[in-house]
């Protein structure tokens, strides 16, 4: 409902084209019957169009888009439900961005925005089990890494010396690193556990990373994932609800659930807007863009969860069935609430960030 | 004060039309040297005498710069201002909490969008005149005791009998009655017509009429401001008739449309300041900002859906802008308000503990933030339940938007 502007909506047009041929419900089916970590010719089509590299800078290597366009590609994986480990790349190239070297950005920009070297990253968590010793030697474990059962390069944190928390980059594919896959109740995503057995890092791998900020991007990623499988999951539901006949007539002329698919209407329009808007504010590195960001994944999310909750209930029996792909936005969208932070933690850092502007305001 | 009526200021924000910078300014400076600083305390535990005093004070403050009925067209009489700037102005409006003419949103909206689109020239220059240089109160009788959502059931009956009709019936819920001069009506003119919609005609009725009389009800805030509107052999002459006969219907969708729009504009940007007082207020309550995690997360998500709103009025102002119809967004807008309304109010009541349960001395005319906050949240209802319920709208955007059966 948001006016877009073209180039942006030529993008969602074009992502949205790829997505209905190799992201349709008979791709996604035979991905997550197949024992495949990933779908790898999807993986290669969006490497092809750039869809690692458009928030890269163009100098790095990748298209520079913006945050915007990562927003619109994210928005249609989400509503193809699409199995494409793309969080984590993304995520790593946007630590690398801020927070690497120039080595660093040449060396691993490029391949990042052009697709070759799946990535992922990590914050500090209870999952997260990593040390690094005063002699720079890594090791322990972190486990529900997103997209890491495919991936090559990681950025990961671990308790530096006092306890610090620091971010090691790593090539994932050495000698004294595991990676063991993690199948997720999300069918469309997996994690993985990495094991580090001591391994040297080499001080420049050490980045400089600001975990609230990355908190924040990835939960504006999630936000959008999740809008766009609630958008594709709530379409499918109203399609079903002019179909499916009892009593003699269509589901969706009963009042009761006429009024329920109204709600989720209005809710979803209201969240659109925050989100578009909550990128411009990061276009224009607006100071209130961080907090507008965790309110987009906390409410946003509630948002999607609350309509794809209710999208199995109104399918009735065929809802709750394993052939029928409710159950596939339902498990995405449940996961991207959990990922990163919850609902309460980032409407308490919105709380916090609104408290803030009232007070620069002031 | 009050009784002043000239207000010698420097500030003509009409002057500064084009640019926009120079106009915020000047609406600002009048604003502030216009609007009484204690105008709140003046009107809680007043009469309705001085309510009434103030609200048509108010208007006159507006009308004599201009800015009472500055989204009429220049050909009413208006200022023919752009919708840039009338957004300037409820902005500056809100900013410092000026009073709202409310007992005027018939006149200036409802009224006016009916007679531009459906008045005869004569009409449109007896009643547009009427509301831009006398101030007079307009009320809407559309609803009855028995025709409430389903509008097309109502009874009141006007025969034509030469040169006038005869209005018998019984008018209820219409807002400030007691104090209107003229009222927007509904009758039926062809009890046989094939569709119940079909055989109502649109009238424009003399409050002072022989055979009206006027009941104040007293709402669920204790307040009267609403009535019920009794009409026992009233003659309206046939040239108050607007649009033509068995029209009504068509006509009534024109006035409903005016309901929203800017009106919801200026709730929401009221809203805004509302918020951050009422946080300043909380913190300062409390020592620090909002201790309680459920309540603090419950107050986030409002601000979420404050600003989400705000967004799509923007988008719906645009459109408005660009001469799209923005029918549908309007509808979304409408119940995503009305919601968000009764449940900020309902949580800043809650906020309050006990403090918000006492009885309070009632607050006349200002609006969702009067600092009575019990109160407040009563007053949501006239959003949940007025111009299509909740369940209304949630049918109609099942229907006309999601394309849900019948
Ligand atoms: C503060 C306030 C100011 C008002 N001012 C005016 C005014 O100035 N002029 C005027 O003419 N009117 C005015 N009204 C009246 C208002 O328009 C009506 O109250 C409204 O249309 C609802 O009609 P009703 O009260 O008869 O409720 P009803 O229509 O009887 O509704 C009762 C309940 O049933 C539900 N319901 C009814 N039909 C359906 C359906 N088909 N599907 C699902 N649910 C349904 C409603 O949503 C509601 O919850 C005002 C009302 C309020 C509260």
């Amino acid at each position: 409902m948001t006016a877009e502007t073209e180039d942006l909506a030529a993008l969602r047009e074009a992502i949205r084209d790829v997505l209905s041929t190799q992201a349709d419900r008979a791709a996604v089916r035979k991905f997550i019957n197949s024992t495949a970590a990933m779908d790898a010719s999807l993986w290669a089509q969006g490497a092809e169009l750039g869809w690692f590299g458009l928030n890269i800078p163009e100098d790095d290597g990748g298209l520079g888009l913006g945050v915007s366009a990562l927003l619109v590609l994210f928005e249609e994986l989400g509503r193809a439900v699409a199995p494409l480990p793309v969080l984590g790349t993304v995520l790593a190239a946007e630590a690398i961005v801020h927070g690497g070297n120039a080595a660093q950005r040449a060396g691993f920009l490029p391949r990042l925005a052009a697709g070759q070297r799946p990535a992922v990253f990590a914050l500090p968590g209870l999952n997260a089990n990593l040390l690094l010793s005063e002699h720079h030697i890594l090791s322990g474990d972190i486990s529900l890494v997103i997209d890491a059962a495919t991936a090559q390069l990681a950025i990961l944190p671990a308790s530096g010396v006092g306890g610090d928390p620091v971010f090691c980059l790593l090539d994932l594919s050495q000698a004294n690193v595991a990676v063991e896959p993690q199948k997720m109740a999300d069918l469309t995503r997996q994690a993985a556990t990495i094991t580090v057995s001591d391994l040297r890092i080499d001080p420049s791998a050490i980045l400089p990373v600001d975990a609230a900020a990355m908190a924040n991007f990835a939960g504006l990623l999630l936000s959008a994932d999740a809008l766009g499988a609630a958008q594709g999951v709530f379409e499918l539901t109203v399609d079903y609800m002019k179909t499916r006949e009892q009593f003699g007539k269509p589901i969706g002329s009963f009042q009761a659930l006429k009024h329920r698919a109204a709600e989720h209407h209005i809710a979803l329009v209201g969240a659109r807007a925050l989100l578009a808007h909550t990128a411009t504010l990061w276009e224009t590195r607006h100071p209130d863009a961080a907090f507008h960001t965790a309110l987009c994944k906390a409410h946003i999310c509630e948002v999607a969860l609350t309509v794809a909750t209710d999208a199995v209930q109104l399918h009735g029996g065929i809802g709750f069935t394993w052939e029928h792909e409710c159950h596939l936005f339902l498990k995405r969208i449940y996961l991207n609430n959990q990922l990163f932070g919850t609902t309460a933690t980032f409407y308490d850092t919105a709380f916090d960030g609104l408290a803030e502007s009232f007070s620069r305001a002031a | 004060m009050m009784d002043q009526t000239v207000n010698p200021t420097p500030f003509y924000p009409l002057g500064h039309v084009g640019d926009i910078i120079a106009f915020r300014a000047a609406v600002a400076g009048w604003l502030n040297a216009t609007v009484p600083p204690d105008w709140r305390q003046n009107l809680t535990g007043a009469s309705e005498e001085t309510y009434l005093k103030f609200q048509n004070w108010w208007f006159d403050q507006l009308k004599s710069v201009g800015l009472a009925t500055p989204h009429w067209p220049k050909s009413w009489g208006g200022a023919g201002l752009p919708l840039s700037h009338q957004v300037v102005m409820i902005e500056e409006l809100a900013r410092i909490g000026g009073p709202m003419a409310e007992m005027f949103v018939v006149s200036l909206f409802h009224m006016p969008a009916t007679l531009f689109a459906n008045g005869s020239p004569a009409q449109c220059d007896r009643y547009l005149t009427g509301v831009r240089d006398r101030g007079e109160i307009w009320c809407q009788g559309f609803s009855e005791p028995g025709a409430g959502s389903d509008l097309s059931a109502l009874r009141t009956r006007a025969e034509r009998k030469g040169d006038v009709y005869v209005v018998n019936g019984q008018k209820v819920w219409s807002s400030f009655g007691m104090h209107a001069d003229f009222c927007l009506l509904l009758a039926r003119t062809n009890p046989q017509a094939p569709k119940k919609n079909a055989g109502i005609s649109y009238f424009i009725l003399d409050m002072r009429a022989a055979g009206v009389t006027v009941r104040p009800i007293r709402q669920i805030t204790g307040r009267a401001e609403f009535t019920e509107i009794f009409l026992d052999n009233v003659e309206i002459p046939v040239e108050n008739l607007i649009g033509a006969e068995n029209a009504g219907w068509q006509i009534a969708q024109s006035t409903l449309a005016a309901e929203r729009g800017l009106l919801i504009f200026e709730h929401a940007e009221r809203m805004t300041h509302a918020l951050r007082r009422d946080y300043q207020a909380l913190t300062e309550q409390h020592g620090k900002p909002l201790e309680d995690a459920g309540l603090r997360r419950e107050f986030t998500k409002r601000y979420a859906e404050l600003t989400a709103v705000r967004l799509l009025i923007k988008q719906m102002i645009e459109q408005g802008e660009h001469g799209q119809d923005s029918g549908l967004l309007a509808a979304v807008i409408k119940l995503y308000w009305a919601q968000l309304l009764q449940n900020y109010t309902s949580l800043m009541a809650r906020m309050r503990g006990l403090d918000a349960q006492r009885a309070m001395p009632l607050s006349l005319g200002t609006g969702h933030n009067s600092g009575d906050y019990l109160s407040d949240f009563l007053q949501s209802y006239g959003w949940t339940i007025a111009g299509g319920t909740n369940e209304i709208m949630r049918t109609l955007i099942a229907e006309r938007i999601l394309g849900l059966p019948r």
